[in-house]
Parts: C-alpha cells; structure tokens; sequence
C-alpha cells in the first residue's frame, strides 16, 4: 500500500487503546506525493464516518499515522501537523 | 392585458417563495353572463402542463368556453360563454422564464365566439415582457419539453411497479437527444424517487450543465447532496441557489450546510444574514459560536447563544453556552497568530498560576481499553474546581471530536470531575462543545451504547426506550405512531442541523424502529449483512429488507418527520 491508492486507507487497528489508522509512504517526496497525501488523509477522515468504522471503534480515541522512509517536505509535515496527524519515521 | 406583468410578477414571487418554478397553471377573469359578478379563477391543470403549446391553447378555449360550470355568485349555469381573459403560465427552462398563453374569448353581436391569441416571454433575467410571435423557433423548445415530459409519464405509466424500466426508457430516450435538460431533470427525478441518490445528483448535476441552474435544481441537487453526506457540495450547491433566488428561507440550511461542512466563511455570512431576517434566531447563534475562535470572539458568540437559546427555550443550547461562558471567564490568553502551541502553553500556565495549582504533567485519564489520555494542564482553582485543559493546535476534524469524547467518556467512567477544556486555535463546531458541556444531554450522548453488531436489536431497542422515557419523557410502545416520538428525538438530538450524535445512539434508534417495523408487518425479521457486505445491516422482514441504518442517520442529520414518515407509508404499503 502507498500513498498512490487514495481511496483506501491502508490499515486500521487498535493499538493501546487508540485506534490507529495508517498511512504509509515508502518513496521520495515532492509536489504530487504531498497532494496525494491531502488526499488520502481525506479518505482517512471520510473512513471515520462510516458504518464499518463506526459500529467497531466508535468508543475510542483515534489517531492518524504517516509512516515515511524519506523525511518530509514542509508542506507534507504543515499539512500533518494541520490535520493533526501523527508522523513516525521508519 | 392589463392584469399580465400584475399575474406573472404573482406567479415569480410565489415560484421563489416555494423554491419552485414548476408553476404550471392557469389564469381566467371573466363576468357571468347571468349576473354580470367578475371574478378571476385560478387552475392547476397537469394535463395542460404535459400538453403541446397546441393542446394548450385549445385546452384553454374549452375552458373558456365551459358552460357546466355553475357561477359561484349566482350558482346558475352561463347559457352563453363568457367574455373572458385566460392566461396560462408555464415555466421553461429552455425559454429561462416563464411562457404566458393568453386567450381572449369574447362573442360578437351576432352570437360567434372570437378568439383572440397572444404568446409572451417573462425571462428571468428580464423585467420587460416579450411578445413572441407564434412562429418564434424558440417555441419549438416548449413542444419538446412537453414531448419529453409525456415520454417520461408513458414511461412510468407503462410499468408502475418497475420504476427501473422507466429509467432505462428513458435513459435510451437520452441516448438520442443528447444532454437534455429537460430530459435529464426527469431522469433525477425518477431516480431520487426510487432512492437512487447518487444517479440522481449526476443527472441533475447534467441537466445544471446543459440548461439554466435554476434555484428550484439547485436546491434539489442540494438536497440530494446532504442525503449523500457531503455537506461541502451541499453548502455551495445551496449557496447558488440563494444567489439565484435571493429566497430568505434557504438561509437556516444554508446555514446549517455551512456549518456542517467546516466552512467557516460561508457559515459566518449566512448566519449574519439570517439574522438580518431573523434577529433571534438559535440555529445562527450556534452555528457562530462554531466560528469564533478563543477567547473574546468565543465568549461574545456564546453571550448571544445564551440569551437567544433562553428565550427560544432551548434550555440544553443555553446550559451548553452558561457552561463555557463559565469557563472562559477562567484568565485564559487569547491564541495570537505568531504563538506556536508551546508558546501558548506556556502563556496559559502563567496566567493561571496566580488564580490556582498548575500541573503540566498532569496523570492521564486512562480508557477501559488501555488508552492514556493526559492533556496539557490541569488547573484547580482556589474553590477546588478542577479543569483539564487540552491545547489543540489542529483543525478540528472528526477524529478531534472522537477523541474528545473517548477523554470525556473515560472521566465519567473513572469519576473524576476536572472540566474537559479544549482550547483550539481554530474554532471548535458547537457540537464538540455541546458534548463536552456536562449537561444532562451530553450525559445520554456520551453514555449511549450500543450492540453495533445488531444481534441484539431486541436489548438495542428496549435501551433506546428506556432513554426516550428518561431523557425526554416520552413513553414509546413499538407501534408506528410512536414513530412520531421518535422524530421528536432524533430532532432534539440533531440540535438545529448542527447536532453530531454519536454512532450507537443512532444504532440504539434504529433497532427500535426496526422493532416497530417487524410488529408492525407481523412476520418474522432479523439483521442481515447489507447487500454489499460492507455497509450497514440491513432489516429482513419476510421477503423485504428495510435499509432502517442508513434512514435513521439521515433523520438525525437532515429531516426525521420526512425520513421516518417514508418509513410508515412503506410499512403500510407492505400491509396486507
């Protein structure tokens, strides 16, 4: 999974009592990678309302995670750090 | 005719005021022949409106010329026509306004009839009237739209139980005429009709693109995007429609679609404008309060809130602004743009200090399942109040709140009473703060549970009872006019359009109602995988399967009274 599927998260799971959801990005960054990243933290954000989500994780607290080799570009980490996403190097 | 600009400018306003343009009718003064009394008689005729610009004009001469009818002055028949004046408005997109047939009857002094004909154009975008000769091309657009319209009526008259083949008729018919606006507007139709909501936006979203947006679309289109759950859509396609319409009464959705999509601009505008037109009005006091950031804009939003909430006697959104009107009379720093997060924990600690005992390092509140969830700061005041303070330099999404309730949720359970204050640089949505304010309602939202699994909708329903009694007095007894009770929750829990109620009270709604639904039908019903195995269950009630899910989230979302009424004349049908 990577950032190039957008309409998907790429895994979601329970993790100390906080509900996890993953994003990883394996590659290089720039321009199109950050947009990709806009979108799939989207999809993230749109996974939460759903019933699967819901009915299962409702209860808990959530956290989104960008796992990345590279480090980040300004606008990828501004873009984390505005949606309050979680970055872990790998 | 004199009364003509008079009529049509009637016929524009209320065409405006209803958010429709559909405003097929007819117009007639004439004078009884028997008694001399004028009058002016008004008809809604839909075959008329499904008719030729021929079968219109000839429609209106037999109206006219009607001798059965009896004179509502004199009650006795006309033994001659009357002289009359009939005019029959239609609106055409093609045309971009409306079309006024006018037929003159009058009868000369040897007895005949004359007939006298004049076609004109009240576009839109135009205050003079045009008078269109009858061999105007543009007229042509009107026989088509009305063959379409036939077309569509044959459809479904031809198979009334298969709304599908009509689609596919006229889906083929589309295939010839190219993008019809007219055409496609009946295929949205026909496809919202059958629930298809997406097909019915992408129709919709195409007759937009190949005719005029009229607001009455717009507005449809709109509709269909809340139903979809994208409220960012729904706001602009809303805010078109008012621009094109300039109607007042789209302001609280337009409001409310603002608020819920995050706009904050927009929600801003149109809640000062709603209450230009509705100075005391609770839906934009809320949906304020969701815009202003900490702490003086805040505090003055909520001072609004709380007046206009007391004398609406909305008593939860006033116990909701009381509370943080409370708490923010705290020493609380206002959030200045240089400040990074840090920087204003910092500036927070130092104006709290002297008031009380400031804990950075405060111990986490820890989840049933195992998640610690400290905070920034947790402050006691000289009183021994207690605040936990949450410093949010973030957009306040959906996991925001979801995590605010979970901290929430696990201080109840552990009983510790220290305050949940988030202090966002960016306003936070009223209902994070609804949620958060301690007030009895905020205990059923944050205490609601569910068996999300819908194997036991029994215990599910027999919960949500139990909650309809004890939070708001209402008995329920699982028949379908308790239905209505239910409405009344789900409103009370949508709070204006601004409310987010959480996931297992809708699921502890919906296993009532689908109780209701199985008493109702009398015949044996259990919770099966939805059709694509991934959505929400679905009810299977004999051969039927009620989506109930996905109907309750929309009721508590955007109209409960229309969902659950949808909900009873599908039961009732289904009754033998």
């Amino acid at each position: 999974m990577t950032l190039s599927r957008t309409d998907t998260v790429d895994a979601i799971g329970l993790r100390t009592g906080w509900v996890v959801i993953s994003i990883h990005h394996f590659g290089e960054w720039d321009d199109d990678t950050t947009e990709l990243l806009r979108a799939k933290i989207a999809t993230a954000l749109s996974a939460l309302e759903t019933h699967a989500f819901q009915s299962r994780y409702w209860w808990a607290p959530v956290r989104i995670e960008l796992e990345s080799v590279e480090p980040l570009p300004y606008e990828a980490a501004e873009l984390c750090e505005q949606l309050g996403v979680v970055v872990r190097a790998d | 005719m004199s009364d003509l600009a008079d009529w049509l400018d009637h016929e524009r306003a209320l065409a405006r005021r209803l958010g429709v343009f559909a405003t097929e009718a007819s117009y007639q003064t004439l004078t009884c022949p028997e008694c001399d009394e004028p009058r002016l008689v008004k008809r809604r005729l839909d075959p008329l409106a499904r008719g030729s610009l021929q079968s219109v004009q000839e429609g209106l001469i037999a109206i006219a010329i009607d001798l059965d009818s009896p004179c509502p002055s004199c009650d006795r028949r006309p033994e001659r026509a009357p002289d009359s004046e009939t005019l029959y408005l239609a609106f055409s997109p093609r045309l971009g306004g409306h079309l006024g047939v006018e037929i003159h009857v009058s009868t000369t002094d040897d007895g005949r009839l004359r007939v006298r004909r004049a076609l004109w154009l009240a576009r839109l975008d135009a205050d003079e009237l045009e008078e269109l000769d009858p061999a105007d091309p543009r007229l042509d657009s009107v026989d088509r739209d009305a063959e379409l319209r036939r077309c569509a009526a044959q459809a479904e008259a031809d198979a009334p139980d298969d709304a599908d083949a009509a689609l596919r008729a006229l889906a083929e018919l589309l295939s010839t005429a190219g993008e019809d606006a007219t055409l496609l507007r009946e295929l949205a139709r026909l496809a919202a009709d059958r629930g298809l909501d997406a097909v019915a936006a992408r129709y919709l979203e195409r007759a937009l693109a190949a005719g005029p947006a009229t607001s009455a679309a717009l507005i449809d289109l709109a509709g269909l995007y809340r139903r979809l759950d994208d409220d960012a859509a729904a706001s602009e396609t809303l805010a078109r429609a008012f621009e094109a319409s300039g109607d007042v009464d789209l302001l609280p959705d337009l409001v409310v679609t603002a608020a819920r999509a995050r706009r904050l601009g927009a929600t801003e505008r149109a809640a000062q404008a709603l209450q230009i037109t509705e100075p005391d009005s609770v839906v934009a006091a809320k949906a304020l309060v969701g815009t202003a950031a900490i702490v003086a804009p805040l505090v003055d939003a909520l001072d609004t809130l709380e007046r206009h909430a007391a004398n609406a006697g909305d008593l939860t959104a006033a116990a909701v602004a009381t509370h943080w009107l409370d708490v923010l009379a705290l020493p609380l720093p206002d959030w200045s743009a240089a400040q990074d997060r840090a920087g204003y924990l910092e500036a927070l600690a130092d104006e709290l200090r002297p008031c009380g005992t400031v804990d950075t390092a405060p111990q986490p509140l820890v989840t049933p399942a195992g998640a610690a969830i400290a905070g920034d700061l947790l402050f006691e005041d000289d009183t021994g109040r207690r605040f936990r303070f949450f410093v949010v330099d973030q957009l306040p999404t959906r996991a925001l709140h979801q995590t605010l309730a979970a901290t929430a949720r696990a201080a109840r359970a552990l009983g510790d009473d220290a305050v949940i204050v988030p202090l966002a640089r960016q306003p936070l949505p009223y209902a994070t703060l609804a949620l958060l304010a301690g007030t009895p309602r905020s205990a059923l939202l944050l205490d609601a549970d569910a068996d999300c699994t819908m194997v036991l909708a029994d215990v599910n329903a027999e919960a949500f009872a139990d909650a309809a009694q004890t939070y708001f007095g209402r008995p329920l007894d699982f028949t379908t006019e308790s239905l209505a009770d239910v409405a009344a929750i789900l409103d009370a829990l949508r709070d204006d359009g601004v409310g987010d109620p959480p996931y297992p009270l809708l699921l502890l709604a919906a296993s009532y109602v689908g109780s209701v639904a199985a008493r109702t039908l009398g015949e044996p019903a259990r919770w099966v995988d939805g059709p694509d195995g991934r959505g929400a269950p679905v009810l299977e009630v004999g051969d039927t399967e009620l989506d109930i899910i996905p109907a309750v989230v929309r009721a508590a979302r955007i109209d409960a009274d229309a969902e659950l009424n949808a909900l009873v004349q599908l039961l009732n049908a289904r009754l033998p």
